[in-house]
């Protein structure tokens, strides 16, 4: 019985260790919202930033990551590399108003993703 | 039977024919309403107002721009919805009754086109996508209006309106618009951007028409939003302008009555307070009164404030009455249907219905006017939030307007209702695909192939095409392809009272011959009933419009007094570019086969700078198109109207003198020659609209 505890302590410290060791990733972009007029005018944006809008990161239907935008729409977090499924707080698990509503990140780089919000102007 | 998102069905070919009215609940008014009086804001008329002549630099602040990476939009349905006759032309009825629409093609030409929105009015346009088609016919006469001009035409197809060519000086040049009118200049305001001081005018856009043979009068209505001069900010005030001809001739002067409906929405959920933009604006006319919807969207946030109505006496706005009352209503929390926000809905696109003719108006209960409206939207499931719902349903919502005769009284007093009925599975359309899509874009492309291309000598020594159109920055978003335009959501579209049945259509995803997934059409015809005092409704007949390796998109039915229909559309396809079709409906044999109308076969690809992400940049594309056609009955002929692909363009001509060695307009990207035009369209688009007469 010691022994078993000497090996599961051993292990938890190996995990953990391992798991402090795992560099994170920095997912970083702007949200977008739009159209936010009916028609699109090619010298006039069709779209705005989202400011304040919050993007919460899963992995397993476990939030692991939860972000705020902006005034102009920017966001960025760092996150264990992995993939995960992005949505709003209000929305069901798949957030298909959202594009996109799934993103990697990888462990020690800097990802850019920039996510749109469809407001149903048309 | 409310189905999950990932629900497979397989349904036959024909849907619903003779569905019994299954009234899952019915809703009555409770919506906010009020009263108020609605002042003759002015007059207007279809003449170019006054402009300063644009400089050679006419396009110089179009290119600008500087780019992002996938089309963005809604995502389409993730069931399946099959519709097999094996056929391939997508009839939806299996049906052995001789179809009573038979339709004869009379007349057909090219409507207005992107060239002439961009430069009437001195070229003081900006560029526009997507058209949004307004069409009326009555008297000899044919209207049209998109975002942002109007032209008015005989029912030859010749435009009626004054040659205002000699002056409309562009760029050093006469430019021939077919006489077209800016929109801005027939509502009375500034031009939409002077091209000499950068000054903006007011955005008007998503306009209508509707000829009242009742009255003998021709209603043109627009949203238009304030802006600042300077930097044309959004001031998030907005209006309806409403405006209305003076007499049977639409040539002479209009009346011109402006809604405010900056504040007009429900604050659903108490986290979509006002200001509001009153979207997607459509008309409608009974007896009484002149109906106009709106989306309420809140500016501040991603949900939605339900679907408004107004209603005016039709009478007083025929006869240029200095003050008109206007009825609103607030169809917030109306549909017994649940959503985030409750046990109810708000109404979404509720789309007024139009009547031909004097006599096929429903008199019963003091007059009553017809809505109709679907239910998979977001704004209808997930109002509070703005979150995506399942994005499919099987419920159509009749509305009546009762009641409508009050409205040439001093105390109008309007009762809306509404019932639920269940019908075929409908969900959010995939993306049109056109001929190309997903490709590098050719020669033929030539707004697409010149943002890919990095060789072509400049007509100043430099190499690379993209450079006359946008920035480093821009440019490096990288490779472009040939886009897949917008195929709408579930929102329903033009719908007709005639007959004494409702005719309705919107657009579905679709597995025809249950293969991949397509945009397709899904339609209505709907028998209400007021007979006992309160709303009735049942199906008499419905069912799916699709085609295997073709989007049809943007349907608007029309439909004479005895019943006999044409729907419009656009088609699209894997070998097709995106054309004006129709085919016949009545409610014997429902939709019969489709076709490509005479003449309106696409000629190219859209190449349309919405659906480029170096055009776009930093914002995120959506290849826009539509946002609706029309149709319109004039005695026992239809008149249909569709965006389309009209011209060709090749890339040496679209870049004429731009590029070494080359000749042709000194306006990049018009394929106008060395004449300096008509060209077919700018550099930065190329929508055409095809209008046709067919006797059903």
């Amino acid at each position: 019985m010691r022994t078993l505890v000497l090996l599961a302590s051993v292990a938890l410290v190996l995990t953990t260790a391992a798991q402090a060791t795992v560099r994170r990733g920095t997912l970083a972009g702007v949200v977008m919202r739009g159209p936010i007029v009916p028609v699109c005018a090619i010298e006039q944006p069709c779209d705005e930033p989202a400011k304040g809008a919050t993007l919460l990161f899963s992995r397993a239907d476990r939030v692991v990551g939860r972000v705020v935008t902006d005034d102009e729409g920017r966001y960025r977090l760092r996150l264990p590399p992995g993939l995960y499924t992005v949505r709003r707080p209000a929305a069901g698990s798949v957030d298909r108003k959202l594009e996109p509503n799934r993103v990697r990140v990888f462990a020690g780089r800097r990802t850019n993703v920039d996510f749109f919000i469809d407001t149903g102007i048309r | 039977m409310r189905l999950g998102a990932r629900t497979k069905l397989a349904l036959g070919a024909v849907l619903a024919v003779t569905v019994c009215a299954l009234a899952a609940s019915t809703g009555t008014a409770t919506g906010a309403s009020g009263i108020s009086a609605v002042p003759l804001a002015g007059t207007g008329s279809p003449q170019t107002g006054e402009f300063t002549p644009s400089s050679g630099e006419v396009t110089a602040d179009e290119f600008a721009g500087e780019g992002e990476e996938t089309d963005e939009g809604p995502d389409p349905y993730d069931g399946t919805i099959s519709l097999s006759d094996g056929a391939g032309q997508g009839g939806s009825v299996n049906s052995a009754k001789k179809a009573k629409s038979n339709p004869t093609f009379n007349v057909g030409f090219e409507g207005l086109n992107h060239y002439q929105q961009r430069f009437a009015r001195g070229g003081n346009q900006f560029s526009l996508e997507p058209p949004d088609q307004g069409l009326c016919v009555g008297n000899g006469y044919v209207v049209e209006a998109v975002n942002d001009v109007l032209n008015i035409f005989n029912t030859s197809g010749q435009s009626v309106l004054p040659d205002n060519t000699a002056t409309n000086i562009v760029s050093g040049f006469p430019r021939n618009v077919n006489h077209a009118v800016d929109l801005n200049s027939f509502y009375g305001y500034a031009p939409a951007i002077n091209r000499t001081t950068n000054l903006r005018g007011q955005f008007v856009t998503d306009p209508s028409c509707l000829y009242d043979a009742a009255t003998q009068r021709f209603f043109v209505v627009v949203l238009t939003l304030e802006v600042v001069p300077t930097s044309g900010a959004f001031t998030t005030v907005n209006h309806l302008d409403l405006a209305v001809s003076q007499t049977s001739n639409p040539t002479g002067g209009w009346n011109i009555y402006r809604i405010n409906v900056t504040n007009d929405g429900g604050n659903t959920g108490g986290v979509n307070p006002g200001p509001y933009l009153g979207d997607y604006p459509h008309i409608g006319a009974d007896a009484n009164g002149f109906y106009i919807t709106t989306n309420a969207y809140p500016w501040c946030c991603n949900g939605f404030s339900g679907a408004q109505i107004y209603a005016l006496s039709k009478a007083q706005l025929a006869a240029g009455a200095g003050s008109v009352a206007v009825t609103h209503i607030d169809t917030s929390g109306m549909v017994n249907a649940p959503s985030d926000a409750g046990s109810t809905q708000p109404g979404f696109t509720l789309w007024p219905s139009q009547s031909p003719g004097t006599g096929s108006f429903d008199l019963n209960a003091g007059g009553t006017e017809y809505f109709l409206s679907s239910n998979a939207a977001d704004e209808a499931q997930k109002p509070v939030a703005g979150t995506a719902g399942t994005r499919t349903s099987n419920q159509l919502i009749v509305w009546a307007l009762t009641n409508t005769s009050s409205l040439n009284t001093a105390s109008p007093a309007l009762t809306l209702s509404n019932k639920i009925l269940t019908v075929g599975q409908y969900g959010v359309p995939p993306k049109q695909q056109q001929q190309g899509a997903g490709t590098a874009p050719d020669t033929s492309v030539p707004q697409g192939h010149c943002l890919n291309d990095e060789t072509t000598q400049l007509f100043n020594g430099q190499f690379g095409c993209w450079r006359l159109l946008v920035g480093s920055a821009a440019h490096a978003a990288g490779a472009e392809v040939v886009a897949s335009p917008d195929s709408n959501d579930t929102r329903m579209q033009q719908v007709m009272f005639a007959n004494g049945k409702l005719w309705g259509a919107l657009d579905t995803a679709l597995n025809p011959d249950g293969g991949p997934q397509r945009a397709g059409i899904a339609w209505y015809i709907v028998k209400p009933d007021l007979s006992t005092g309160s709303l009735a409704a049942k199906v008499a007949l419905s069912g799916y419009l699709g085609a295997t390796g073709h989007d049809f998109t943007y349907p608007a039915i029309g439909v004479t007094p005895s019943g006999r229909g044409v729907m419009a559309f656009t088609a699209s396809g894997n070998a097709l570019y995106p054309s004006a079709a129709y085919a016949p409906i009545d409610a014997l044999a429902g939709v019969g086969d489709w076709a490509i109308a005479t003449g309106g076969q696409g000629a190219a690809a859209d190449d349309g700078f919405s659906g480029y992400k170096q055009t776009r940049f930093p914002n995120p594309i959506r290849s826009r198109w539509g946002d609706y056609g029309a149709a319109a009955v004039d005695g026992n002929s239809v008149w249909i109207a569709s965006e389309y692909i009209a011209h060709t363009c090749n890339y040496t001509d679209w870049g004429g003198p731009f590029f070494f060695g080359g000749s042709g307009d000194n306006i990049l990207g018009t394929c106008g020659g060395v004449s300096h035009g008509p060209g077919p369209r700018s550099a930065s688009a190329n929508w055409s609209t095809r209008i046709s007469k067919l006797t059903p």
